[in-house]
């Protein structure tokens, strides 16, 4: 599924994105591996290059403990509704940053077996965001939940691109980081 | 090609290159404008996959079934719960069929929209299924009810596909068209750019073009100031130089004169020669004018013969010349100069309408050292050649002091001539004139004196001549004949009076009317008057001189020759003008006793007039002996100190007596006076 992204595409992000994830990294590490197990069903799990891990060189993720991690949100049109909707979430870098990830980029997986590369640079460049709510609603698996990488399409031009709509995976349930 | 026609021909080029820059300019924003939509155009073409979604769409439906199937396979590990997650990803994406771009691609078309809700009642069927009671048959329904979407759905990724393939070919064709309108004004610019520089070379030639009209044009204006400047150094030439001769003006020897006593101070002095040309009037008369030019032209060139670089020979007007001489030592100089000069301008002149020779006259004027102005030594310089020609022509004179005083005595008598009359200074004397033969006075010769309140008595010949000069003596001899007229009409019948007339009189148009003013006012009887001539009056126009002598005889009075002998003494003059009377100088009679060849003429003279009819008086009868003589050879009349000298008309009184005679009267020599 990695083909679905142009590798030529890879490689710059990577040559782009190298030292601002270096430093999400290494700002992730000095957190320390202070994760709590999650209480409810877990809805999220990263791996890969990071560094807290709660579930062997797993962090799992239930709705609490990610809230916890404090929500954040914008407004913005999408291509899949007819008006703008506001999302709220946890943004991907505060995510990253809590995980202790130090890899470039990372693997999104969605239930529905959509697979997309992300480069970590979005994170800080476009304030990507890993939204829970839509509208001030949870949003179950059958509206694109429980998780949705969304970005605020509405902020820069580029991002109303096939490119980024690519990027933007509903219904994601693993995250690599690589 | 004219100046209007070229600055039109700039004015349409600047026109043209305004415009092609404004063309670029428009070029340019539509340019960029075209970018902006071809960017659009890019970004569309990268839009949302309609075609993934729909394949997406068609394999969720799919994996729906496959897990359904698995779950109904016992020992599969697949449960009920993988086909809620499934059934709860296809509802998702049954709902992302309701809005967004697929929402409109769904409604153009009504087969995709039956596709569509198909979907979505099948979905809404399968959640109604797997939400209700659990039943064992229900998988298999559920699996039977999605596998009717397998064609639908499999369509719908097909139209979707199609759909995807025609925007993308109106995208390509639409880039395609912006790519030709883009090189069209890529064309178009290059284009006005070519154009650009075309106008740009253009306008550079017209500008060469102008300033090389511009140069000529300086130059030809250079030209005329310089023709300007030479009619200017021309008009300054002939404003200061004499045209026939080139030599400088009286304008320029003035200033040239001023300059070279201003510089007086710096060393040497200046020495200022005035010349006259004498009988150059003849040349012109005889020779004619160009002769004459001729002549002045050789002049100027023989004067400048004579003088050393730096001397100024000027031609001051008519004949006259002046020369300034500069760093002169002594008056000597100046003299040798005028000594050269007088020489040199003496020698024949060959005028090729003959030969002519002149005299010329200088006067020498030499700065002295006290402060000198150039009319000042202009006049002193006059002066001399004034003295100069009075001494005789051919000759020059250095100027002396005296003359100026000289000059200034004369200016003085002159003025108070002038008004003489009008104060009455001028007195009649009256000296007797007496008949041989009837041994009594028969008249008297009225003499003119001036009483000068400073001087006393002036003598006539000091100051008739200068009343001729001045013009006076008209008037002044209109008195004097009105005077004796008046003062003779007092006397006894018989008793005569003669008048002279100054040649200048006798030629004046009113002398008769004059005459007969006289007599008429004073009653005297016209055969009691008698008017002496000159030798002297008689020698131009005999003919008026004639009609004159003819008029007043006409009047009744006697007609005199004067001065008889001293002048040419024409016998010619007795045969041609009737005179009733013939008077002989003092000169021959102041000799006639002791010089025969005195004796000899005046004994021809009283011969001759006896002979012609006239009488004749004998001026200037000082002696006894001479009386004698004058007695024996026949005189009629004689006059002189011998009987009186003349007196004023209220001291004459006494010759009225009738026993008077001159051997009655003190008759002592006395000397002119």
């Amino acid at each position: 599924m990695t083909a679905l992204v142009p590798r030529r595409t890879i490689v710059r992000t990577i040559v782009a994105c190298g030292l601002g994830a270096m430093g999400s990294a290494l700002a992730g590490s000095a957190r320390g591996g202070t994760l709590s197990s999650p209480a409810e069903k877990a809805i999220l799990t990263v791996t890969g290059l990071i560094t807290n891990t709660n579930e062997g060189d797993a962090a799992s993720f239930d709705r609490p403990m990610l809230e916890a991690l404090g929500l954040d949100g914008f407004r913005t049109m999408t291509p899949w509704y007819d008006r703008p909707v506001r999302f709220e979430g946890v943004r991907m870098r505060r995510l990253m940053q809590a995980v202790g990830a130090f890899g470039t980029d990372v693997v999104a997986f969605a239930l529905n077996d959509y697979v997309i590369e992300i480069p970590m640079c979005d994170f800080d460049r476009h304030g990507a965001l890993l939204a829970m709510k839509r509208d001030g609603v949870d949003m179950p698996v059958r509206d694109k939940g429980p998780l949705f990488i969304v970005y605020p399409y509405d902020s820069k031009p580029e991002l109303r691109s096939q490119q980024f709509y690519s990027r933007s995976a509903w219904q994601v349930a693993r995250l690599v980081v690589t | 090609m004219t100046p209007a026609l070229q600055a039109g021909r700039s004015r349409w080029v600047k026109h043209g290159l305004l415009a092609l820059v404004l063309s670029l300019a428009l070029a340019a924003a539509y340019t960029s404008s075209l970018i902006v939509q071809r960017q659009q155009k890019l970004r569309e073409v990268s839009r949302y996959s309609l075609t993934w979604f729909a394949s997406q769409a068609t394999l969720e439906v799919s994996r729906l079934q496959g897990v359904t199937a698995a779950a109904l396979v016992p020992g599969s590990g697949v449960n009920e719960d993988d086909v809620q997650l499934w059934l709860d990803i296809v509802t998702n994406r049954v709902q992302l069929f309701e809005s967004g771009q697929v929402a409109e691609f769904v409604a153009a078309s009504g087969e995709l929209r039956a596709i569509v809700a198909a979907f979505r009642s099948t979905v809404h069927d399968g959640r109604t299924l797997m939400e209700g009671p659990a039943s064992p048959g229900r998988l298999r329904r559920l699996l039977a009810l999605f596998e009717a979407l397998n064609a639908p759905m499999s369509r719908l990724a097909a139209a979707a596909n199609t759909h995807g393939g025609v925007l993308v070919a109106k995208d390509q064709r639409q880039l395609g068209n912006l790519h030709w309108l883009f090189a069209a004004i890529l064309g178009a610019l290059t284009l006005c750019a070519f154009s650009l520089i075309g106008a740009l070379l253009r306008h550079n030639h017209l500008l060469a073009q102008a300033r090389e009209k511009v140069e000529q044009q300086n130059r030809t204006l250079e030209k005329r100031d310089s023709e300007l400047l030479s009619q200017n150094a021309r008009i300054f030439f002939l404003a200061h130089h004499d045209a026939l001769t080139g030599l400088p003006n009286r304008l320029m020897f003035h200033e040239q004169l001023e300059d070279a006593l201003a510089q007086q101070g710096q060393g040497g002095g200046v020495a200022l020669l005035c010349l006259d040309l004498d009988r150059f009037k003849q040349v012109n008369d005889t020779l004619g004018h160009p002769a004459g030019d001729m002549l002045l032209k050789a002049v100027a060139g023989r004067l400048l013969g004579c003088v050393r670089e730096g001397d100024v020979v000027a031609r001051l007007g008519g004949d006259e010349f002046a020369v300034l001489q500069r760093g002169t030592g002594p008056a000597e100089h100046a003299s040798d100069l005028a000594r050269r000069i007088v020489e040199t301008l003496g020698a024949p002149y060959d005028l090729g309408a003959g030969r002519a020779v002149i005299g010329a006259s200088a006067g020498i004027a030499v700065a002295a050292s006290a402060p000198c102005s150039a009319d000042m030594l202009l006049r002193s310089a006059d002066l001399a050649l004034y003295r100069a020609k009075g001494d005789g022509r051919g000759s020059f004179c250095l100027f002396e002091s005296s003359m100026d005083e000289q000059m200034r005595a004369r200016r003085a008598i002159e003025r108070d001539l002038r008004e003489a009359l009008v104060r009455n200074e001028f007195k009649m004397f009256y000296q007797p004139v007496f008949h041989l033969r009837d041994q009594r006075v028969s008249g008297f010769e009225a003499l003119l004196r001036w009483r000068h309140p400073d001087r006393g008595l002036v003598s006539p010949a000091e100051f008739v001549p200068l009343a001729e000069e001045l013009g006076l003596i008209v008037p002044v001899g209109e008195w004097a004949l009105a005077q004796a007229c008046a003062d003779a009409a007092t006397w006894p019948d018989g008793i005569r009076v003669a008048v002279n007339l100054s040649p200048v009189q006798f030629h004046s148009p009113g002398l008769v009317a004059a005459v007969q003013r006289g007599l008429q006012a004073s009653d005297l009887p016209a055969h009691r008057l008698e008017l002496e001539i000159t030798e002297s009056a008689l020698l131009q126009n005999s003919k008026a001189v004639l009609a004159t002598l003819h008029e007043l005889r006409a009047l009744g009075l006697r007609t005199a020759l004067d001065d008889f002998g001293t002048g040419y003494s024409s016998l010619s003059y007795l045969r041609s003008f009737p005179f009733d009377k013939l008077k002989i100088d003092q000169s021959f009679v102041r000799e006639v006793t002791h010089r025969p060849d005195c004796r000899a003429i005046v004994r021809s003279v009283l011969d001759l007039s006896r002979e012609l009819g006239m009488t004749t008086t004998a001026e200037g009868v000082e002696t006894e002996d001479q009386l004698g003589q004058l007695v024996r050879d026949g005189c009629t009349e004689v006059q002189g100190f011998l009987f009186d000298r003349p007196r004023p008309a209220a001291d004459i009184r006494h010759w009225f007596a009738p026993q008077a005679n001159w051997m009655g009267t003190a008759h002592e020599p006395v000397a002119i006076g």
